[in-house]
């Protein structure tokens, strides 16, 4: 077991030398902790592959997500409560984990190419041979440390197990309800569960090729999860899908493979920094890039992440928030310093989440399903996360690292509330929702305050948005694509918030509530309600013991609004805010107000809501591949810069 | 100045700035009048419509629009005090975006066609105005290299001339002027978004608009900065009413844009502008201008 117990906790300067570990029987508590983070779901999820009956199964799942928030959250208290920055474990000590890991990636090979030959793909089959073969030769080229830490765990990957652990887990636990109908239950369950142990195991993972195995298997869970339903729509989908992250995999394959090469490790906490490398060696850095493009659904890869909405909703609030799309974003946080010192690159990555987060901005306009409305502010906001990734200061990494924190909670619970319309209802889309909020109040405050959390002050994604604006003054060119994204976002949230609330004279009113909300659904959405509203109140305690452990203090505190008056806490903001509109609700009485009706110059009229997309879908189809091609172009220059440096036609 | 005098001076600010809008929406109305040959309401009259509306009898569709009126209110009014404390200029940017969100879903919740296609365009102008707004302020911030209002100290309207026309653009469209009255359009639509707001309601929703109106002066103020008070006082006074001027001219010599050219004709030039005048600075007039 070794601990780093720096203050500031710098990657490339851990102790890598220690004396000889002891073996796996006597492993301290948090060695314990990290892997039974990653086998206890995984466990549970193979039980319930067991659990035929409904109710054993119900259990099962319960039992499990518990566990796994009570550990996500023992960790973070172990970690915390000792003062470590990070806590790593050798190869020596989970040398009995390194067969099966070995034995798992090349199963999950076969699995690829069985699902490619199966499903008649040519390109998944091809994506397969293309990771197995190099990764064969690879696995005999490289001679393996003992001593390396093959799996270490800093305050980063703490915030990420603890997304996973807590809003995964929630989002099972919701599942129980949505899916009771469902005819392969265990199936599903299993996989759910399985899918945040990988993404456990692949934040923990300090070796590429661990990395490697947790991140493809994070492929197959969505893959299997979005072709679900196994209706044509949903087959296709989950195709799609596996073909786009496959693709990412074998950019992933062939960086790690490049950068043994090039800088002789296999390690994230190795990765050179920036400005030590130049030409080809900057290849590798292009192509872990490329993979997080893949996964995090960044342009020209959006398309898969959209097709992905046909899974039940469940999967979309589980891949949105707290899985898959995550790690993208978590892998270039961690490659930030490899590329972010180089402008052509910075650049070049920025610019990818840039127009990412302008061009969803404006396209979630046009969408009338509130799923795809979702989806298109996912892949926006974590290009937000990307440009901060890109611009790589201290300030930038914090703001991005509170984006993925706070989105995390608002995103999955928009995603769970529309769930719960879609149970209700047997539709998802924005203009049926029309006076939702007679129907189902309470869903109808959980997508508000989902909704509010994630835009406007002084809540927790505001904190980020503002050092994101704030750092912007730097890059100017990044402000321009901020400035129509915050525009736009402020539209397609308004327009679908508003129809949620539209109602017409109270007295008129259905007071009746069809039947009481499940108390899966009720219990759950509150949860992550309580989460983002304590969390934005709490925020700089989430920053003091989640972000300064891992990136230092910062030197200007952003998170007050500095004025002549002194430092004006962002949480005094809300409290003012929230007390004045009690008070004033209470003191204006608008309950004893006259109830009228609507004006229409004394015309009878019947009421027959129309949404406002301001584009067609041919305008939107022509946009996108115009963006594309954009993007596509980002990701050439990704190359084409370090290839023109290593022949001298480049300087950089 | 002492702590005491500027704490003195931002609540004197916050709670007198939405009330000098009120007047200048009253010179406004008197100076439209004489352009067009009227005599026009007195100089008050708007102040006189206020207390009218505050003693009226309490109508609604429903409750929920109260709350957003006053949510409005509140989010407008927080966002003028950050910017009379001299606080950060995207707090006070995203604080009054807030509050025009809740102008929308307060116009949503009845459900009522005037007042809903007063929203969706609302929404409309929204897209138009805050990325221009947005990227004057983020100008700002790259020529004082602070967005913090009490650092600000040079004459931006010297460096920043581009993103100062531009400003006027939005002053244009959030005082509901043609050729943006797209919302209010008061031939067709009676007033947009306010359509079914009566009585106290509607005086506060008024009384938030005028504070959002007070936030777009105030940052308009930040453009002329003098060491000397007396100086400075008097230059922002210039300031403010040469913008409400040009507003009234185009006003008055322009007819109100289509929807889609508003949004297209707003962003294209007003991000040009300010982008043009960004680019100059930075790259090009380097030496130049104070």
């Amino acid at each position: 077991m070794q601990r780093a117990r720096s203050k500031v906790p710098c990657i490339d300067k851990l102790n890598l030398s220690a004396p000889p570990l002891p073996p796996l029987g006597i492993m301290e508590l948090g060695g314990w902790l990290l892997l039974s983070l990653i086998i206890v779901p995984m466990i549970g999820g193979a039980a319930c592959l067991g659990l035929g009956r409904v109710l054993r199964l119900k259990a099962g799942v319960i039992v499990t997500s518990s566990l796994t928030i009570l550990l996500g959250l023992l960790l973070f208290g172990y970690m915390t409560w000792n003062g470590l920055a990070s806590i790593s474990m050798t190869a020596a000590e989970v040398a009995p984990f390194s067969e099966v890991m070995l034995v798992a990636d090349f199963a999950l090979m076969l699995v690829f190419l069985y699902s490619g030959y199966k499903e008649r793909s040519a390109l998944v089959v091809l994506f397969a041979l293309a990771q197995l073969i190099p990764l064969t030769w690879f696995e005999f080229v490289l001679s393996g440390d003992l001593q390396e830490p093959v799996i270490m765990v800093d305050f980063l990957g703490v915030m990420m197990a603890l997304i996973t652990s807590i809003i995964g887990s929630i989002i099972c636990i919701y599942a129980i309800k949505y899916m009771e109908h469902d005819a392969h239950q265990p199936r599903f369950f299993a996989v759910m569960l399985l899918f945040l142990g990988v993404m456990n195991g692949a934040v923990f993972s300090n070796d590429l090729l661990w990395f490697l195995v947790f991140w493809e298997t994070t492929t197959v869970c969505s893959y299997l999860l979005i072709r679900h339903e196994g209706t044509a729509d949903a087959i296709r989908s989950g195709l799609r899908a596996l073909t786009y992250t496959l693709g990412g995999g074998v950019a992933l394959v062939f960086a790690i493979i490049l950068l043994y090469h090039y800088s002789g490790t296999t390690l994230l906490s190795q990765l050179p920094l920036g400005n030590a490398i130049s030409g080809l060696a900057l290849v590798p850095i292009g192509l872990f890039a490329l993979a997080a493009f893949t996964k995090s659904a960044q342009l020209p890869f959006q398309k898969w992440l959209l097709g992905a909405m046909v899974a039940p909703t469940p999967v979309s609030a589980l891949l949105h928030s707290s899985t898959m799309v995550n790690l993208g974003v978590y892998l270039l946080l961690r490659l930030s310093p490899s590329f972010s010192p180089i402008p052509e690159l910075q650049y070049a990555v920025g610019l990818v989440g840039g127009v990412s987060f302008l061009a969803t901005s404006v396209l979630a306009i046009g969408q009338s399903s509130s799923k795809k409305v979702l989806a298109y502010s996912t892949i926006g906001n974590l290009g937000l996360i990307v440009l901060c990734a890109a611009i790589g200061t201290k300030e930038a990494i914090y703001a991005g690292m509170l984006l993925l924190l706070f989105h995390a909670i608002s995103k999955a619970l928009l995603f769970m509330a529309v769930g719960v319309v879609k149970h209700e209802t047997g539709s998802e889309d924005i203009e049926p929702m029309d006076g939702l909020r007679d129907k189902m109040p309470f869903v109808t405050f959980a997508l508000f305050v989902g909704v509010i959390t994630l835009l406007l002050p002084p809540f927790g994604m505001f904190a980020s948005k503002w050092m994101i604006s704030e750092i912007s003054a730097n890059y100017p060119l990044f402000a321009f694509l901020l400035a129509i994204g915050f525009g736009a976002s402020v539209v397609y949230y308004g327009k679908w918030l508003g129809r949620t609330f539209s109602a017409g004279p109270m007295r008129a009113r259905k007071s009746a509530i069809d039947q009481p909300l499940s108390s899966y659904f009720k219990w759950t959405l509150l949860a992550l309600m309580a989460g983002a509203v304590g969390l934005s109140f709490l925020i700089s305690q989430v920053v003091a013991y989640l972000i300064v452990p891992y990136l230092g203090p910062l030197h200007i505190d952003v998170l007050f609004v500095s004025g002549a008056l002194g430092m004006f806490p962002m949480f005094a903001l809300l409290v003012v805010i929230v007390v004045s509109l009690t008070a004033l609700a209470l003191l204006s009485g608008s309950g004893k107000a006259e109830i009228t009706d609507a004006y229409t110059g004394g015309e009878p009229f019947v009421f027959a809501n129309s949404g406002a997309y301001f584009f067609s879908e041919k305008t939107a189809g022509k946009a996108i591949i115009l963006i594309n091609a954009i993007a596509v172009l980002l990701l050439i220059s990704l190359f084409l810069f370090p290839a023109m440096q290593e022949v001298g036609l480049w300087a950089i | 100045m002492g702590d005491l005098t500027l704490y003195a001076l931002a609540v004197f600010l916050t709670l007198t700035a939405p009330l000098a809008v009120g007047l200048l929406m009253g010179v406004d109305r008197k100076l439209t009048a004489r352009m067009q040959n009227r005599v026009g309401p007195p100089l008050l009259q708007p102040f006189y419509d206020l207390f009218k509306l505050l003693g009226k009898e309490r109508r609604l569709i429903n409750p929920s629009q109260a709350y957003f009126a006053l949510g409005y209110l509140l989010l407008e009014g927080t966002s003028l005090v950050v910017l009379a404390a001299q606080g950060d200029l995207l707090v006070v940017f995203f604080l009054s975006g807030a509050g025009s969100l809740f102008l929308v879903l307060g116009a949503f919740s009845a459900r009522s066609p005037f007042s809903q296609m007063g929203a969706q365009r609302e929404l409309l102008q929204i897209l138009a105005y805050e990325p221009v707004f947005f990227l004057i302020i983020v100008s700002i911030g790259i020529q004082e290299h602070s967005f913090i209002s009490r650092d600000m100290s040079q004459n931006l309207i010297v460096t920043l001339p581009l993103s100062l026309i531009a400003l006027v653009a939005v002053l244009v469209i959030k005082l509901q002027k043609s050729p943006y009255d797209i919302a209010h359009a008061h031939t067709e639509l009676v007033s947009g978004p306010l359509v079914e707001y009566s009585g106290p309601y509607l005086a506060t929703v008024e009384l938030a608009r005028w504070a959002e109106i007070a936030v777009v002066f105030g940052i308009l103020t930040l453009f002329w900065n003098d060491p000397e008070p007396v100086a400075a006082l008097l230059g922002k006074m210039v300031l403010v009413f040469a913008a409400l001027f040009t507003t009234l001219v185009i006003d008055n010599v322009t007819a109100r844009l289509t929807r889609r050219r508003m949004v297209t004709f707003t962003l294209s030039f007003g991000i040009a502008l300010v982008a043009a005048n960004i680019i100059w600075n930075l790259y090009l007039g380097q030496g130049v201008g104070i």
